[in-house]
């Protein structure tokens, strides 16, 4: 059996390289690229102030007294920037961990990355005085962390392997213990503290400065390095374990990177906006409507995808009820549910 | 003997809440030689151990005693990856977790071949499209997945793996198991023709499970005996389904049943 058909069956003139799936899927990807460029560029103008592209840039005025200049380099553009990197990363690990699970409806926040999250940052806002290193983001990071030994100390034990259902279950379990601490420690802090912690928990974007996006960068960007290399593992996982790995796919080292990967992503985004909930789902079910179920399209096309929708979701939270400034969670919230009940009559 | 068993036992963990209970072994002291170009069924009962034998020679689980060798290399110990490029595996039934086109699935029997960023190129495509040809499937392609019907479905699976196993190395064995047990009677036949195709026009070395007599004693140019994990018999089909035999691993009077024998 070498490349030739035998010669018993009809002579077909072969399918031309453009025919690979792949390669008619990438001009959707470019799609989602220019989409995300396009929201970047055009959020920080958009705005209850109005301001002028010409002043932003003017050089003849220093900038402590460009009001222009810094409302848009201050506030909108780092807005966006944040907007774009947890959007992206959010969308990326929903991918990740609906092919990791074989669900197409596991979020980032199934297997409880975002529930230790919290806590780390309720945590810190109420007895925040000794944890002085980075504020409520590393907090949040570090409850992360822990969540993710947790949920992947109870999946190994007992199992050779990593058991996805024992994923599962520990992911649930664990998000509603985590919760009841939450609402432990949220009893014991007073007026302030728990007027912070529940906006917090809203899921925001008002970073204010480079600071924060800088900070979740390197962790994001190591993650998205094994995301690449999972795409294609990933593709074969959902033909089941034991086909993927009778077609040579590592699939026990292929299951760990995905769980450890995605799930510091999405801590690493959650530390940077709360845990702004539905964009890891929302995103990449319109995106494989889009290119298809091939994990090396989803993946960039969701990023991208990712990234422009919950900046343009930010813009309306922003315009809404201008000029109050919602929390972009409500709106992804506002969002995802009605999507998901379009999926369900959908589905049927 | 290119694909060979020796001594292979192996048991799946008790039941995670009544670990005392000893587990049977499901394959008990397997030994079996299986010849290049061979067509070989696995018979035997429900739970008599046909599926776990044939993962263990596929090398997808790992003997709790024993070696399976294919070329006088230890399967267990190749590289997934190389592995991958000489055995292919056709489970009974594929759910996928998301849809894919026909040809997509085609392509996924390229991994082995493939590095870790590389895309799939021409050579991938022609082996992808010769195997759908190979299953009759090529008219397919643009199709998704999970419209397709069972027979279908088992015939492009089969086409991926065909895809998977092309290359120049020597010796290919693809394993199918129960190929027919989820179909009805047409896709039973369909399937049956197409095993017996592959084995003539491909040179592939071919290991099915089935609990189906006529089929294996139809397609079959050897068949082997499984009962309670343990080989009762191994030979031409014609000296092995003796009414005797069929009788000791049926558990049935044969006399009884006439409709089994044919």
């Amino acid at each position: 059996m070498t490349g030739a058909g035998s010669p018993s069956l009809p002579l077909h003139r072969g399918l031309p390289p453009g025919a690979l799936p792949l390669r008619r899927g990438l001009p959707l990807v470019a799609l989602c690229f220019v989409a995300m460029i396009v929201a970047v560029g055009a959020a920080p103008f958009i705005g209850s102030t109005p301001i002028r592209l010409a002043h932003v840039f003017s050089r003849s005025m220093p900038f402590a007294d460009n009001v222009d200049a810094q409302i848009f380099f201050i506030a909108r553009l780092p807005r966006a920037l944040a907007a774009a990197l947890v959007g992206g990363t959010l969308a990326a690990a929903g991918v990740i961990f609906q092919g990791l699970l074989r669900n197409p409806l596991a979020t980032p926040y199934t297997l409880g990355v975002s529930a230790g999250a919290s806590l780390g940052a309720m945590v810190v806002m109420t007895f925040g005085a000794a944890w002085s290193v980075g504020g409520v983001a590393s907090a949040s990071l570090a409850g992360a962390g822990l969540a993710v030994l947790v949920v992947y100390w109870l999946a190994r034990a007992r199992h050779s392997g990593l058991s996805t259902t024992v994923l599962l279950l520990a992911g649930v379990t664990l998000n509603a213990f985590f919760s009841a601490l939450i609402l432990f420690v949220q009893y014991l802090s007073d007026f302030a503290q728990t007027y912070r912690a529940i906006r917090w928990l809203m899921g925001d974007l008002d970073v204010a400065s480079f600071a924060p996006i800088l900070a979740a960068l390197p962790l994001v960007l190591a993650a998205f390095v094994v995301f690449a290399w999972l795409a294609r593992p990933l593709n074969l996982i959902s033909l089941g374990a034991d086909a993927a790995a009778s077609r040579g796919v590592d699939v026990e080292r292929a299951q760990r990177l995905a769980f450890f990967s995605a799930s510091l992503a999405t801590g690493a985004a959650v530390s940077v906006g709360g845990p702004i909930g539905f964009v890891g789902i929302i995103v990449p079910h319109l995106v494989r409507r889009l290119v298809g179920s091939d994990h090396r399209l989803v993946l960039p096309a969701s990023t991208f995808f990712g990234a422009a929708f919950l900046i343009a979701c930010d813009a309306v939270a922003r315009t809404i009820l201008a000029p109050l400034e919602l929390p972009v969670g409500i709106i992804t919230a506002l969002i995802g549910g009605p999507f998901f009940l379009w999926l369900l009559i959908r589905r049927r | 003997m290119p694909l060979s068993a020796a001594r292979l036992s192996f048991g799946y963990p008790p039941a995670a809440l009544r670990p005392r209970d000893a587990s049977p072994l499901a394959v008990n002291d397997v030994s079996l030689a299986i010849d290049h170009g061979a067509l070989v069924g696995i018979l035997g009962p429900n739970g008599s151990g046909k599926t776990t034998l044939l993962k263990l020679l596929a090398g997808i689980l790992t003997p709790r005693a024993g070696t399976v060798t294919l070329d006088g290399r230890d399967v267990s110990t190749m590289p997934t990856r190389a592995r991958a490029r000489r055995i292919a595996v056709v489970p009974q039934e594929t759910h996928l977790a998301f849809d894919y086109s026909v040809l997509e699935i085609a392509l996924m029997g390229r991994y082995p071949h493939l590095g870790p960023f590389e895309v799939e190129g021409p050579r991938d495509l022609a082996a992808a499209e010769t195997g759908l040809e190979a299953t009759g499937t090529g008219r397919l392609a643009s199709r998704m997945f999970q419209n397709l019907s069972g027979g279908e479905k088992q015939r492009v699976i089969i086409a991926s793996a065909l895809a998977q196993l092309d290359d120049g190395e020597a010796s290919r064995v693809l394993f199918l198991d129960e190929p027919t047990a989820s179909l009805d009677l047409k896709y039973q036949l369909e399937v049956a023709a197409l095993v017996r195709r592959l084995h003539d026009e491909q040179h592939v070395t071919i290991v099915l499970s089935t609990h189906d007599l006529r089929f294996a004693a139809s397609v079959c140019t050897e068949v082997v005996l499984l009962s309670a994990g343990r080989v009762l018999a191994h030979g031409m089909p014609r000296d092995v389904l003796t009414p005797a035999a069929i009788a000791e691993l049926y558990e049935i009077d044969v006399s009884a049943a006439p409709l089994v024998i044919t």
